[in-house]
């Protein structure tokens, strides 16, 4: 099944319509709304897609994947698809009851782990197995933010016992399938806020929406936006379906390429329609456009997916292409 | 929300796998035949009566038409995975391409039953083809200033005036030409006064020149109509309603797979003109390609199921034309940077006609500005 219940879009969107009002989210930076991440916590949602089994509330990859789309879109400062998307997927692969509390992902070592200064459980993926620890197991190493203030730091594990669990590939394209579903919301906020304040903006005596210049950006950014929506949309109708490892692999490696891609045509267009406000601190376009600056390049970049993607297609030849566009996304069995 | 453009979900029902596989082996087979070549772009250049006949003969043709008239009654989805593989293999589609894809649906819709008994049967064997005669020399994206008129006589209509860009209209039995059926000073607002007939391109008075392209092909054509008669039952619809008419054709027209696949067989050449272990440069532009193509497919899938169920979504198809057709015309480019010339006269051949038509692309079936002011509108710019 593919469709999420209205009413936990509705409920979602008006958690995060309330509480990521610009202020919180710039004051969060840094670390994160811990009034949000109770809240979340609480409510369930934080786990919405995860077993309950090990402590998740149910739900389907469908329902994880909207909620991390209203995420993007509200630019939610908190680690939610860390636990939903990432970590909590390795603990249900395996067998694992999920952690209290904010949670990060040492995926091999030596990478940046995001959010792993305000984490207190962490799921740590090598070749070897899996464990979750808890902060009295890690030691952080060399720190820093992304462009949008969310913080990361390298982890040591000094100690933890290994189970059987997802590869260490397996769990980076998760944490890009993350990236791409948190980009196709944000995407579409930053076309939104585009349209409103080409209605909003007055110059030459009438809103700026009425030059035509600016009508064509709105329409080519409601098209990148709808288009990267549909490559996040197709790995989650993919992986649902239950896809091998390497159809997992291409179809996630094509979400995050086109919707890294959507990041660098949206965020110059919006900005050029927001002016030189749009560029202060003091205009809430920043707090998307940030992230996705920082997301794009967040669990391997474009051009290390596509590079992987084409590789893959190059060595199943032309005659294999058509097969492999018309398999996704998966017909539906009615 | 600001955004009001839906995309609904997207899964293609599993009962199109069933015709999926049979066109495909169809073609596999023909190909193995050698019947055709795949090219690029054959929806508009691979006029072939002899392969629309046998696409007839197979059942592949009028697949959602009433049965009365030939057809099968199947859903828009089944038709759409036919044109998407026939489009993918570049079989040579363009003789019944108009005809099967929207003349057929328009005389079924605004036509008398005596046309529909004399024409489509033949549109659904791939026998009766047609042009489309909306453009004049005065009147491309503003279509509502067409001077064409039609004026009413015993028994019929007589018709004058010039239409252009009439793809195929000297191989080709019909058109649907719009006209001023009420001159436009006594008509009630631009919108108004127009008519639709379908005109036998054979009828005295037609006079066909070809327009040649810059590829020196001659798809295109200007058609003079003098005093062409023509008769009462070859109207369409309601005299003076062709405007809404035409306007309800364009998202049919518009979100097909013809809007993004126009060069798949030169992407797919590519893949194999760079071998099996390309750098991971080449790599990464042909996998950003198959990226967007596969996103837009998942959209022009939602479209067409939007259109199964009775929604109207002119504007999310005027947004996927709009990318679709930049798609096509990216592939060219990038087949360009990574495979030099004389590698293979396949790929040479298809890169040369993907180059060549590329202009087309953003150009045909509104110009991607009109439609981008289109979606601007429907965003809520005010």
């Amino acid at each position: 099944m593919s469709t999420v219940d209205p009413l936990l879009i509705e409920t979602i969107e008006s958690m995060f319509g309330d509480l990521c009002e610009p202020e919180k989210v710039g004051a969060a930076e840094g670390g994160l709304d811990a009034v949000l991440w109770n809240a979340l916590t609480e409510s369930g949602m934080s786990t919405v897609g995860l077993a309950e089994s090990i402590g998740g509330s149910g739900g389907t990859l469908h329902d994880a994947a909207a909620i991390a789309k209203a995420a993007g879109r509200h630019c939610a400062p908190v680690p939610l698809t860390e636990l939903s998307i990432v970590g909590g997927w390795v603990c249900e692969q395996a067998g694992l009851q999920l952690p209290e509390g904010p949670m990060a992902v040492v995926i091999g070592e030596g990478a940046r782990t995001y959010w792993a200064p305000v984490a207190t459980a962490f799921v740590v993926v090598t070749d070897a197995g899996v464990a979750v620890v808890s902060s009295a197991d890690v030691i952080l190493g060399e720190s820093g933010r992304n462009y949008a203030g969310e913080p990361w730091a390298k982890v040591t594990v000094s100690a933890a016992s290994l189970v059987a669990g997802p590869s260490v590939a397996a769990v980076h394209g998760r944490g890009a399938l993350a990236r791409s579903l948190l980009m196709a919301g944000a995407l579409s906020h930053a076309a939104d806020l585009s349209v409103q304040y080409c209605n909003e903006r007055e110059q030459f005596g009438k809103p700026i929406g009425k030059f035509q210049v600016l009508q064509q950006y709105l329409s080519q950014m409601a098209g990148e936006a709808a288009a990267a929506q549909a490559a996040a949309d197709n790995a989650v109708d993919v992986l649902a379906a239950g896809a091998d490892q390497d159809e997992a692999m291409r179809v996630v490696a094509a979400a995050k390429t086109v919707t890294g891609r959507a990041v660098g045509i949206i965020n110059k267009l919006a900005h050029q329609i927001h002016g030189a406000i749009g560029y202060t601190d003091e205009h809430r376009l920043q707090y998307t456009t940030r992230r996705l600056w920082s997301w794009r390049d967040e669990h391997g970049a474009e051009a290390e997916w596509a590079a992987a993607l084409g590789a893959s297609l190059a060595a199943a030849g032309g005659r294999a292409l058509w097969p492999a566009i018309t398999k996704w996304p998966p017909a539906a069995v009615r | 929300m600001a955004n009001r453009l839906v995309f609904p979900d997207a899964a293609l029902p599993a009962s199109t796998e069933a015709i999926r596989t049979r066109v495909r082996a169809f073609l596999e087979a023909e190909l193995a035949n050698g019947t055709f070549t795949p090219r690029a772009d054959t929806w508009l250049s691979g006029h072939d009566p002899s392969f629309s006949r046998k696409l007839g003969a197979e059942g592949f043709l009028g697949l959602t038409y009433p049965k009365q008239y030939g057809g099968q009654e199947r859903s828009a989805l089944d038709r759409f995975v036919v044109v998407e593989e026939l489009l993918a293999y570049g079989a040579p589609i363009a003789a019944h391409w108009i005809a099967e894809r929207q003349s057929g649906p328009t005389i079924i819709k605004h036509g008398n039953d005596a046309l529909r008994e004399e024409l489509v049967p033949g549109i659904v064997r791939g026998e009766t083809y047609f042009s489309i005669g909306m453009s004049e020399p005065d009147s491309g994206s503003d279509l509502a200033s067409i001077r064409s008129t039609a004026r009413r006589v015993d028994g019929g209509w007589v018709i004058n005036g010039t239409k252009v860009w009439t793809s195929q209209a000297h191989n080709n039995q019909y058109f649907i030409v719009l006209v001023r059926s009420t001159p436009a000073a006594e008509a009630n607002g631009r919108h108004n006064g127009m008519s639709q007939f379908v005109l036998d391109l054979r009828s005295p008075g037609v006079q066909i020149r070809p327009i040649r392209l810059l590829s020196g092909h001659h798809h295109f054509n200007e058609v003079v109509m003098t005093d062409v008669f023509v008769p009462e039952y070859m109207m369409l619809g309601v005299e003076g309603n062709g405007w809404a008419q035409v306007i309800g054709e364009l998202a049919y027209e518009r979100s097909g797979p013809e809007r993004i696949l126009s060069t798949y067989p030169l992407l797919a050449a590519l893949v194999d003109a760079v071998g099996p272990t390309p750098s991971s440069e080449a790599s990464a532009e042909i996998a950003t390609l198959f990226g967007r193509m596969t996103a837009l497919r998942r959209l022009c899938i939602s479209v067409a199921l939007s259109l199964d169920a009775g929604r109207s979504p002119v504007t999310e198809a005027a947004l996927v034309k709009d990318l679709g057709t930049q798609l096509e015309g990216e592939i060219p480019e990038v087949a360009r940077r990574l495979v030099p010339p004389g590698v293979s006269e396949r790929f040479d051949q298809l890169l040369g006609d993907s180059i060549l038509s590329a202009p087309g692309f953003t150009l045909r079936g509104g110009t991607n500005e009109i439609l981008r002011g289109i979606v601007a509108r429907e965003l809520g710019v005010r």
